[in-house]
């Protein structure tokens, strides 16, 4: 009997799969765009049986080689792990299901490649215990979202995806002289040895690596002075893929700062200035999409917006603030993600990103809109939504940060909902205005995946707390770093 | 039968939904099925009669439980809401007769009433912030369902509801932050020993919230075009439950929260008030005196509506804010008043828009003929606002004038005074343009409005007479709220008050008969004297021009043009100037800001590369110096 | 020493040409630039003066002798990664010369704001 609970699955069943299509695309084009559908339904299945030992307490291990950690590069799942590539495959899933619609010229096998290296890279991100395979997952996932970025061939897709090129090629460069540096001090690349090594190391010694990892994962991450890719990118790109990078890519980048910043390097003392960088990320991103005309524009730089919110909250450093931090990330994720689906059906109906020649659409697509309106009014945070209860979550948070920079951010962030809220009801508002415009009718197969998703949403919605005492409990884990440690260095027979 | 608060918030709702699913099969099904539901609330309030209930538990957010509860407050404003829901929603029913969104609208209708009772049974500071959001997010899409400009009136509406929103979850979050709980009875615990920058910060901040709901002045730019533009039925809405709710929770956090002594403990007392509350007085009398003026210059009918309201919403605060048990009684009284003859104001004019197609003044009139119900509800109505017996209105303004005299304030007498003259002077311009002077042609088929949509104004209307001649039946309920927010209620009788301290007797049907006697003179006067003599248009002198009969020669158009003239000055630095000028200062810089996304692929590694100096910089000499 | 002093100066070198230059190709050499930059940065992190590559044959069968291997394995997998990516970039090149019909990077600049 195999064993279904190995992280290493994770990774094999796509990248086999992946391998595969490429063989068999030349004869069985048409088939390929399942490829990334099956992949992430199998990586769910997986996720399930990694899931039951995982939520009794207990740290999932896999290795790639017969020889005990920390000689061989281990993939370690517990609580944060799992629901990062939980979030990761179930997204995939409902993506890779609307882009079987969405994309209708052919061929498209290439981008189904690249779609499911996308889902591999992410899911091995957030699985991974090895500080240069975060390195490489990093590299596989900013190639593949490089391809699809550029895959629309069109002015602006190229121009957005060579800019990324250049920032993510810059980003990797850094991440890597970071890991190399962490080698050189501790002669590991395990995370959880270094970790118990880095004891040992003096501050200035860790924080040259550090900040380096730090940029690195900053560039994916959209954290403010290096994420002026995304707003690029993300509407150039087809709306599952913006989707994608935007629920995805980005929480996938957050988690891995998280868990070097946490359970790697243990750091405290860069918390004022992971602070600053999240503060001024969200308060950038905010102002710039206020002035948005194009819609996928404005989502993009709301997701900047959230991601500093995200990372603000993590950035306090006591467990109340990762749990905040954990929920809102599963918030952003799946409402983002329902937000650029229901914007490419809208683009799709109308033939322009423009906000303004969406008028009336509300009154043909009445479905489509209310999908838009549910999953924005949860990323605002308007209660009784999933969104509203993390918010308050990370607004409590903020206020145990000590010192004067506490109220200034709690002050911010509401500042932030404000000009959230009203771009977003701007868009709300033109959507039901009444117009003599003729829209197409919705494509029924694309409403589903962001239907299921909304309908995710509020199954949260309805008991926000208990996702928050599963952030809680996650936080809890995540901050007794020796446990991690302990099982990861020694818990492989 | 036993009903929970549960129960009767989710009423309207379900019914909300289950009309919304029997629209599928036909109209009639989805209106009956949803009146029901509306009615419903009534009989499943009644045993809350005289209960106060504080701890129902639903929902357990951050380790604390949230509750419901009613008391005599809540008990008595619930009772008066649900009414004016059934009676908004039977003329909603006919306002969008025509109209494709009429099925969505019953279902945001039904969600709006869920929501308000929320408010209203909220007994902690989490759960009144969730309802009073959701309420603000279902007027914003009630209100694109108007009139042309309804649109823009939606963002503006939004955008204030935000800030009102956010204000009072930064004071919501902070309470907890500090309490440890969110409960009204543990804040308020917490409140009385807490220092004073909290008391005084959180309480602005809820505050904010509040008066931005109720549109008094300063935070009013929102309410005259939503009013406007709104649907009928939604500003009648706005006008009597929205904007109450808001003064509802002012009234529950001044009096029951935060407390009258907490104030008088930590602040100066200036006229027998704490600072705070005097200022709030001064709010409010500028909110009467602003709102009356603008006002009467009006030239759309809704629009007066409006600014009428906002003006009476600063008499309620006043009243509120003058913390005797008089002034208060005055204030709960007139919110009670208000949301009457102003739903009556509403109503009437929604049927002539409903019948003429316009609210614009000008091209209004003669309609007396046309449309007699709604002329006498409009009539009693102006009665009402105007503050003359024996009409609901009077009573309250009298007990408020009478607290002030207590308290000893000729200045906010006067203005309060000056806006009961105010106020006539805009309502006579309204019943005049609309119901007096010459019919136009086009409008020469115009029929009165269908039987079921006079329900509403009647029903109203009576109701405006039965407690203007009987104040003793809503004091009733006055007087025991005023009992629970822990004033001496005071005494009064079915037909008026008795001689208390403060308050002369008043006896509202002798008032009334006498008044009544002066009209029996003045009608004599009309009738035996020669009468008047009406003359066809054209006979008449002209010189020079040729008269034709579709010109109108009533004075409909700059009315009180004279007025205008006055006030023009003051026009110069509205408030709507000043923020529209901070709003386009707070854009250009913002687009300002937004330019560090240049577009250069340059500019981005280099600002990357720097800041990444910058940090290592700061750490590394930091690391050296500590 | 010296390693890592041409190491970190030709990354420096890099870094200066992707700020400075305004050609997309003279960018893509920036970016190769860093690439080997790394490359024989981590090189020089496992280099171990007088010792020989980590193979182990008929003369050397004792690892203390070798260098580490680590580094090593790591400078491949970064050289395939980078060479990938480069490639990846050049494409992107061709494809904007195609579209925009110059290579100046100041001219290519219609996302912004």
């Amino acid at each position: 009997m195999v064993n279904l609970a190995n992280p290493t699955l994770l990774v094999v069943i796509p990248l086999f799969f992946a391998f595969l299509s490429i063989i068999i695309s030349p004869f069985l084009k048409k088939l390929i765009k399942f490829v990334p559908l099956i992949v992430s339904a199998l990586n769910l299945v997986v996720i399930y049986f990694i899931g039951v030992k995982v939520l009794y307490g207990s740290i999932v291990l896999g290795t790639t080689a017969g020889l005990n950690p920390p000689y061989v590069i281990i993939l370690a799942v517990d609580k944060l792990n799992f629901i990062i590539v939980l979030m990761v495959n179930v997204l995939g899933f409902l993506i890779s299901f609307y882009n079987i619609f969405y994309m209708k010229e052919e061929p498209t096998d290439k981008f189904h490649i690249l779609f499911t290296l996308l889902i591999m890279a992410s899911s091995w991100i957030s699985i991974t215990g090895d500080l240069f395979n975060v390195f490489v997952a990093f590299e596989v996932l900013s190639l593949s979202s490089f391809g699809l970025v550029g895959y629309m061939r069109s002015k602006d897709s190229i121009e957005a995806g060579f800019k990324y090129v250049v920032q993510g090629i810059l980003a990797g460069s850094l991440l890597l002289i970071g890991v190399v540096l962490i080698y050189a001090q501790t002669g590991t690349l395990n995370m959880a040895h270094i970790a118990t090594k880095l004891d040992y190391v003096g501050s200035l010694e860790k924080l040259v690596p550090y900040v380096l990892i730090f940029f690195g994962l900053a560039v994916e991450g959209a954290l403010f002075p290096l994420n002026s890719w995304l707003p690029d990118a993300h509407p150039a790109a087809p709306s599952g893929i913006s989707a994608m990078l935007s629920g995805i890519v980005t929480t996938t980048a957050i988690y891995a700062i998280i868990r070097v910043t946490v359970t790697v390097f243990n750091y405290s003392a860069f918390i004022p200035y992971l602070f600053i960088i999240a503060l001024l990320t969200l308060f950038f991103g905010e102002i710039a999409a206020f002035f948005q005309k194009d819609l996928k524009r404005m989502l993009a730089y709301s997701t900047i917006g959230q991601t500093g919110l995200f990372v603000l909250a993590f950035s306090v450093g006591t467990q109340a603030s990762i749990s905040a931090s954990v929920a809102q990330m599963v918030n952003h994720s799946f409402s983002k993600a329902v937000l650029f689906l229901v914007a490419g059906i809208m683009i799709e109906a109308q033939g322009s990103r423009n906000i303004d020649d969406l008028k009336g659409f509300g009154r043909v697509n009445i479905l489509t809109s209310i999908l838009f309106v549910f999953a924005a009014l949860s990323l605002i945070g308007v209660p009784p939504f999933f969104g509203f209860f993390t918010k308050l979550a990370i607004l409590q948070t903020l206020l145990d940060f000590p010192g004067f920079l506490g109220y200034l951010s709690f002050a911010l962030v509401l500042f932030a909902a404000i000009i959230e809220g009203v771009y977003f009801y701007r868009v709300f508002k033109i959507l039901f205005e009444k117009s003599d415009k003729n829209f197409q009718a919705e494509n029924p197969w694309l409403v589903i995946s962001p239907f299921i998703l909304v309908l995710i949403l509020v199954i949260l919605s309805s008991r926000p707390m208990s996702v928050l005492n599963f952030t809680n409990d996650i936080a809890n884990q995540l901050i007794q770093r020796t446990i991690y440690l302990t099982s990861v260095l020694g818990g492989l027979k | 039968m036993n009903f929970s608060l549960l129960m009767i918030l989710l009423t309207p709702i379900f019914g909300g939904l289950l009309a919304y699913a029997g629209s599928a099969l036909h109209k009639a099904v989805r209106n009956i099925f949803f009146l029901i539901f509306l009615i419903l609330p009534f009989f499943e309030l009644y045993q809350y009669a005289n209960k106060t209930i504080d701890n129902f538990y639903y929902l357990t957010v951050l380790g604390q439980s949230l509750s419901l509860g009613i008391n005599a407050l809540s008990f008595m404003l619930s009772l008066l809401f649900s009414l004016i829901f059934l009676l908004a929603y039977i003329f909603l029913l006919f306002e969008f007769d025509k109209s494709e969104d009429s099925d969505l609208a019953i279902l945001e209708f039904s969600f709006l009433e869920g929501a308000v009772f929320g408010v209203l049974f909220a007994r902690d500071i989490l759960s009144f912030f969730i309802f009073f959001e959701i309420i603000a997010l279902i007027i914003f899409f009630l209100i694109g369902k108007g009139y042309e400009e309804s649109h823009n009136a939606q963002l503006k509406y939004i955008t204030w509801a935000l800030i009102g929103a956010n204000s009072m979850l930064a004071a919501v979050v902070f309470l907890f932050f500090k309490a440890g709980s969110f409960g009204y009875a543990e804040i308020s615990g917490y409140l009385s020993t807490a220092p004073t920058p909290i008391v005084l910060i959180t309480f602005v901040l809820f505050v904010i919230g509040f008066l931005i709901e109720a549109s008094i002045m300063p935070l009013h730019v929102w309410a005259p075009i939503t009013y406007a533009e709104a649907p009928d039925s939604v500003s009648v809405l706005l006008s009597s439950v929205v904007k109450k709710v808001g003064l509802y929770l002012f009234t529950i956090f001044v009096f029951s929260i935060f407390g009258l002594n907490l104030f008088s403990k930590i602040m100066p007392r200036v006229f027998e008030a704490p600072l705070i509350m005097y200022v709030l007085q001064w709010i409010g009398a500028l909110t009467i005196i602003i709102g009356t003026f603008v006002a009467i210059v009006q030239e759309d009918a809704k629009k007066i509506l409006a600014w009428s309201s906002i003006a009476q919403s600063g008499y309620i605060l006043l009243g509120l804010s003058l913390g005797t048990p008089l002034g208060v009684a005055g204030g709960l009284l007139h919110i009670v008043n208000h949301s009457i003859f102003k739903g009556i104001l509403f109503f009437v004019v929604g049927g002539v828009i409903y019948r003429t197609g316009t609210k614009n003044l000008s091209e209004l009139g003669g309609l007396i003929k046309k449309m007699p119900i709604s002329f006498i509800s409009m009539l009693l109505a102006i009665i009402a606002t105007a503050g003359i017996p024996p009409l609901n209105g009077f009573v309250s303004k009298y007990l408020i004038y009478e607290a002030l005299i207590q308290n000893k304030e000729p200045l906010l007498l006067t203005i309060a005074l000056l806006g009961g003259t105010g106020s006539f002077m805009y309502v006579y311009r309204l019943i005049h343009s609309i119901f007096l002077g010459q019919l136009p042609k086009k409008y020469e088929g115009v029929k009165e409005v269908p039987i079921l949509m006079q329900v509403p104004m009647l029903v109203l209307s009576l109701l405006a007479l039965l407690f203007g001649v009987l104040p003793g039946i809503p004091m009733y309920f006055v007087s025991k709220a005023e009992a629970f927010l822990g004033f001496d209620p005071i005494k009064y009788t079915l037909t008026g008050f008795p001689e208390q301290p403060g308050l002369h007797a008043l006896n509202v049907p002798i008032i009334s008969a006498a008044l009544m006697g002066g009209f029996v003179v003045a009608a004599l006067i009309f009738y035996l004297l020669p009468k008047t003599r009406s003359v066809h248009q054209l006979d008449n002198y002209y010189a020079g021009e040729i008269l034709t009969e579709d010109v109108k020669y009533n004075y409909s158009f700059g009315f009180y043009s004279f007025f205008d003239d006055i006030i023009k000055p003051f026009n110069e630095w509205s408030i709507d100037r000043i923020y529209e000028n901070f709003v386009g200062f707070v854009k250009t810089v913002g687009d300002y800001i937004r330019r560090i996304y240049t577009g250069n692929l340059e500019t981005y590694v280099s600002l990357g590369i720097i800041i990444l100096t910058i940090f290592s910089l700061i750490y590394i000499i930091g690391g050296v110096l500590w | 020493m010296i390693f890592y002093i041409s190491a970190l100066l030709i990354i420096g070198i890099g870094i200066y040409a992707l700020i400075i230059k305004k050609n997309l190709i003279k960018i893509i050499i920036g970016l190769d630039l860093i690439e080997t930059g790394i490359n024989l940065l981590i090189v020089s992190i496992g280099y171990v003066n007088g010792k020989t590559a980590p193979i182990f044959s008929k003369d050397v069968m004792n690892a203390s002798l070798m260098v580490d291997p680590v580094p090593q394995a790591l400078t491949l997998t970064s050289i395939v990664i980078g060479a990938s990516e480069l490639a990846l970039a050049a494409a992107f090149v061709v494809l904007l010369y195609r579209k925009y019909g110059t290579l100046d990077i100041r001219k290519i600049r219609s996302l912004r704001w």
